[in-house]
């Protein structure tokens, strides 16, 4: 199992101000499996991610594993693409400088340099090395930011909305790019996402989290077949079907 | 790089000379016509006959080289100060609660007022001179080196604690980066303090350097020679602030062309 979240609670904010964002949400994520996590706006999606990465921790009595042991700070083997690439880049390294910053100290200069090349590879902006992020446009950055959290090599990728702020053509390319990178490497990746048609496309799982404090209020298996493309599978009645159903528990049936 | 350089100097150049030359040229004429009939307001002509005779003495030069020495020389342990205080400040949300209220109060004085204090305690002294210099200068880089710190977008402290990098590595490769565009502002505002704080203590205190120069100049009705002082003074403002752009346009992490200015 990669992760598994048991009872979870969650509180944000300190004293009197502090309130309950998540209650009693428990779910497992497969190693391998691909899962979105969806939600209104505000009802707790970034601060489930955020518990997972390690970033804060949950209420006291909650269970956050990842591979068999309690998360109680960023763990290894665990990557996260951020949500907002203009601050999550560093703008005064070059591309490879970033793509290579995890990976600083824990290998030699050579090979880091050989790794982080083969990443941008993989991304398709190896010629863009030695530019700067602000030189690039909003998809390549993004693009930057999924070399870096693949170049330690994670067994785990969190991803916060990584395409929410990209134009619908871009996110398309991403999305299929992203596919790409994951298949056959065995990746976890979970996805945070307001865009139920991303989150049906891309998942295996989309977990639904509602109500307040939010808990899962669906988990809805995404049966397509991989791999998968923008055209017949956004047709197929797999898709429609889990997309109906995942639209339904967000808004009510209508 | 470059070519950024070319474009400020060919901008400055024709249109801004042409300016200044027309004024003074102005200037002049207004002199000589009696319209500005003051009698201590001596022409262009004047002043540069003056300065010629300054310059081919070694009392200018000197006193240059001293205001030049006491300026950078405050201005450099102003820099260490502010910075080193700055940056705990910044990074420890602790020191920053205990200390902020004395700095604030500390701060809101004039360093003029405290020139009779420092004649008193320093003497007509260099050390006087340069006490006025150094508490001066301290403020504008500690508060620009805090704002600095504290203006560090959160998600990259996050980028730092999700990449395991450790306390001394966020803040040396993440928080000392991002920092540095306002430390710089903090660091250049303080040498133009530094240099006009050195003048005034030269003034009023110190018997030495430009400062010192331009008084004596005042007091023997000299007007020529104390408007050499003036422009002098005003001279070394523009040369410092220069040499401090050209370091920085070296020194600091190498980004593109127009986005320089933001980081």
């Amino acid at each position: 199992m990669s992760f598994e979240c048991r009872a979870l609670k969650a509180e944000v904010g300190f004293g009197d101000a502090s309130r309950t964002v998540l209650n009693n949400v428990s779910f497992d994520v497969a190693k391998g499996e691909f899962v979105s996590i969806m939600g209104r706006s505000g009802v707790g999606k970034t601060t489930l991610l955020r518990i997972m990465a390690g970033l804060m921790g949950p209420a006291a009595d909650s269970t956050v594993m990842f591979e068999g042991r309690p998360i109680d700070g960023p763990p290894e083997g665990l990557s996260l693409v951020f949500q907002d690439y203009t601050s999550a880049l560093l703008p005064w390294r070059t591309v490879a400088a970033n793509v290579g910053l995890p990976l600083e100290g824990h290998m030699a200069k050579s090979e880091r340099n050989r790794r982080v090349m083969a990443t941008l590879e993989m991304v398709g902006l190896a010629d863009r090395a030695n530019d700067r992020p602000p030189q690039l446009s909003g998809g390549m950055q993004q693009r930057v930011q999924l070399a870096r959290a693949l170049a330690s090599r994670p067994t785990a990728l969190l991803m916060d909305e990584p395409f929410g702020a990209l134009d619908a053509l871009t996110k398309s390319d991403l999305e299929d790019e992203l596919l790409g990178l994951v298949a056959g490497t065995g990746i976890t990746v979970v996805f945070v996402t307001h865009d139920i048609d991303e989150a049906v496309y891309l998942s295996d799982r989309v977990i639904v989290l509602g109500g307040t404090p939010a808990g899962v209020a669906a988990d809805v298996v995404v049966n397509s077949p991989r791999p998968r493309s923008q055209i017949q599978t956004r047709e197929s009645a797999e898709f429609l079907a889990a997309r109906s159903r995942v639209h339904e528990v967000i808004f009510g049936t209508r | 790089m470059g070519r950024d350089d070319g474009q400020r100097w060919r901008a400055l150049n024709p249109a801004g000379v042409a300016v200044l030359v027309a004024v003074a040229g102005l200037w002049e004429l207004l002199v000589w016509a009696e319209f500005a009939a003051l009698r201590f307001l001596p022409a262009p002509s004047e002043i540069s006959v003056a300065a010629r005779q300054a310059l081919a003495e070694d009392e200018l030069v000197g006193r240059i080289l001293h205001t030049l020495g006491v300026t950078l020389g405050g201005w450099a342990i102003a820099s260490v100060l502010g910075f080193g205080l700055g940056l705990a400040l910044g990074l420890s949300d602790r020191a920053y609660r205990y200390s902020m209220t004395s700095f604030e109060v500390t701060r809101a004085i004039p360093p003029i007022t405290f020139v009779p204090a420092a004649l008193i305690i320093f003497g007509f002294s260099v050390k006087m001179e340069l006490m006025l210099v150094i508490f001066g200068g301290v403020w504008p880089v500690l508060v620009n080196t805090i704002g600095g710190v504290h203006a560090v977008p959160s998600e990259l402290h996050d980028v730092g604690v999700v990449h395991r990098l450790g306390k001394l590595s966020t803040i040396r490769k993440i928080v000392l980066p991002a920092a540095f565009p306002s430390v710089v502002v903090g660091l250049r505002l303080a040498l133009s303090l530094c240099l006009v704080l050195s003048i005034v203590a030269e003034i009023v205190g110190n018997p030495a350097g430009v400062g010192n120069g331009l008084i004596r100049a005042s007091q023997a009705l000299q007007p020529p020679l104390m408007f050499v002082y003036v422009l002098v003074a005003g001279l070394m403002g523009v040369v410092l602030n220069a040499l401090f752009g050209a370091a920085v346009k070296r020194f600091m992490p190498p980004v593109q062309g127009h986005e320089a200015q933001s980081w």
